[in-house]
């Protein structure tokens, strides 16, 4: 379970995010749905601790972040903004330094046929399609199939067919490995075919959270639970 | 332990893919072939009148200690540090299982390293050099030893590069301002008489200080108080520095 209390980080610009608190339970799939610049990847990367908060804890499992990183992180998969590729080396390679552990490495094989790399095994990374560093990041995330797996718009640059694949793909680890995930994107309908909770950003803020499922039974879309969460906060300000 | 390992193998996994640094090395045995030539030339020239038969791996050591190996180790702290960062995969070391504190070391520790095994192959290149050109090995266990020594003072000027390295976030910015500040204080003693003893690049040629001469032992200490001091006051500003970077 992923426990965070009050998180604050604001950058120089006075962006990013303000008091966020939220709970995900193990095995959920929490979506982040928020236009460009709510603060979504901010929330993420404190969750990875890529950035320090200004204020506000993080709890995974009752632990707190920083003081058991290395233990959380060792469970803890995540592609967030642009693929991290070394474009100087094959797809193999970059996997066998995002590996998380010698365990992981063992995996690689396995990964990059569930992304559809196998062929591009020893092929340079830098010489990858804006799709297929997408894949490649994929895998470095799911490798070795970790608890927890923070995905930042996990879709992007993916061709229609890539995008149900890994979509399929991040259901059935969650129901065969009880996975929790968290995935954040702009696309509404995205997140609805993919979360059992669904939490909206805007502006820093945190706006609401909600079952999925209970979302559905009131709104016809997602995009519409989420443009009129918008609206109610904008017309707040 | 097991995990600042790993992640070192993976530091020094990224580097080894770095054709620039056998490049480096060419340059240093590029310039050893120079010095040779240089001597050989004078003495058909001289009709043997002049014959330069000297140590010539020891005589090359300051050339790798002061110029060739800094300037190896700048660009291996740049590589791992700052290029990381503009390349976006420094946030892929930073999600691995390891602290802040133990990627630092293993970033630190791939810079050394770079550094040492850089020294070993200027010596081996030298050695051959020298052995060609019909020169006398005798010396050569005593030259090796002196070699060895050097590597301490470079443990504090790979730290310098990589205090600079986390402060910055420019590779090449990085880099010029590591051989501004190494060449600044390497030279401070033109400006300022005597200013450069307070320093540890002046502990650059450590190997004289031990093998050639005979100093006494608290003038000794004095230095390598210096040099150490010196290490971990970069060494801890940059664990200060990185620990608090956003990627």
């Amino acid at each position: 379970m992923i426990r965070i209390s009050g998180l604050t980080k604001l950058y120089k610009n006075k962006r990013g995010i303000r008091n966020i608190s939220l709970t995900v339970k193990t095995g959920d799939i929490l979506g982040l749905l928020g236009p460009n610049g709510s603060g979504k990847t901010t929330l993420m990367k404190a969750m990875l601790s890529l950035i320090r908060e200004d204020s506000g804890t993080i709890e995974v499992d009752g632990k707190a972040l920083h003081e058991n990183f290395e233990e959380i992180m060792t469970k803890t998969g995540a592609l967030i903004e642009s693929p991290a590729i070394y474009k100087d080396l094959t797809a193999y390679q970059n996997l066998k330094l995002a590996a998380r552990s010698r365990g992981d490495i063992s995996d690689i094989d396995r990964i990059l046929k569930v992304v559809h790399l196998e062929q591009y095994r020893n092929d340079k990374a830098g010489r990858f399609s804006l799709g297929m560093k997408q894949r490649l990041g994929l895998a470095a995330a799911l490798m070795g199939s970790p608890e927890i797996v923070i995905l930042d718009e996990p879709v992007n640059g993916l061709d229609i067919e890539g995008v149900v694949e890994i979509r399929e793909y991040i259901k059935s680890m969650n129901e065969k490995y009880n996975t929790t995930f968290v995935i954040s994107s702009h696309i509404a309908s995205e997140i609805e075919k993919l979360s059992t909770q669904t939490a909206v950003i805007y502006d820093g803020e945190l706006v609401s959270l909600d079952s999925t499922q209970h979302i559905m039974s009131l709104y016809p879309s997602m995009e519409d639970y989420f443009l009129e969460k918008v609206h109610e906060r904008r017309g707040g300000i | 332990m097991n995990r600042t390992l790993f992640a070192l193998k993976k530091e020094l996994f990224k580097l080894a893919h770095r054709k620039k640094y056998i490049v480096f090395i060419l340059i240093g045995a590029a310039v050893s072939m120079v010095r040779w030539g240089g001597s050989a030339l004078i003495a058909r020239i001289t009709d043997g009148q002049i014959a330069v038969k000297t140590n010539m791996t020891l005589e090359m050591l300051p050339f790798a200690v002061e110029v060739l190996v800094p300037i190896i180790m700048f660009i291996a702290a740049a590589d791992l540090f700052t290029h990381e960062f503009s390349a976006d995969t420094l946030k892929m070391c930073m999600m691995q299982p390891v602290s802040r504190f133990k990627l630092l070391t293993a970033k630190a520790a791939a810079v050394v390293i770079t550094g040492a095994a850089s020294l070993m192959v200027m010596y081996i290149v030298n050695i051959v050099i020298q052995l060609l050109s019909g020169g006398s090995l005798a010396q050569a266990p005593v030259t090796l030893l002196a070699y060895i020594i050097d590597i301490l003072p470079l443990i504090g000027i790979a730290f310098l590069g990589i205090l600079i390295n986390v402060c910055l976030k420019g590779s090449a910015s990085a880099m010029l301002l590591c051989l501004a500040v190494y060449a600044a204080m390497k030279y401070l003693g033109l400006y300022v008489a005597g200013s450069e003893s307070f320093l540890f690049t002046a502990s650059a040629k450590l190997h004289i200080m031990i093998l050639g001469q005979a100093l006494p032992m608290r003038i000794l200490m004095y230095k390598m108080g210096i040099l150490f001091g010196s290490i971990l006051i970069l060494y801890s500003l940059s664990y200060i520095i990185f620990d608090k970077k956003n990627v």
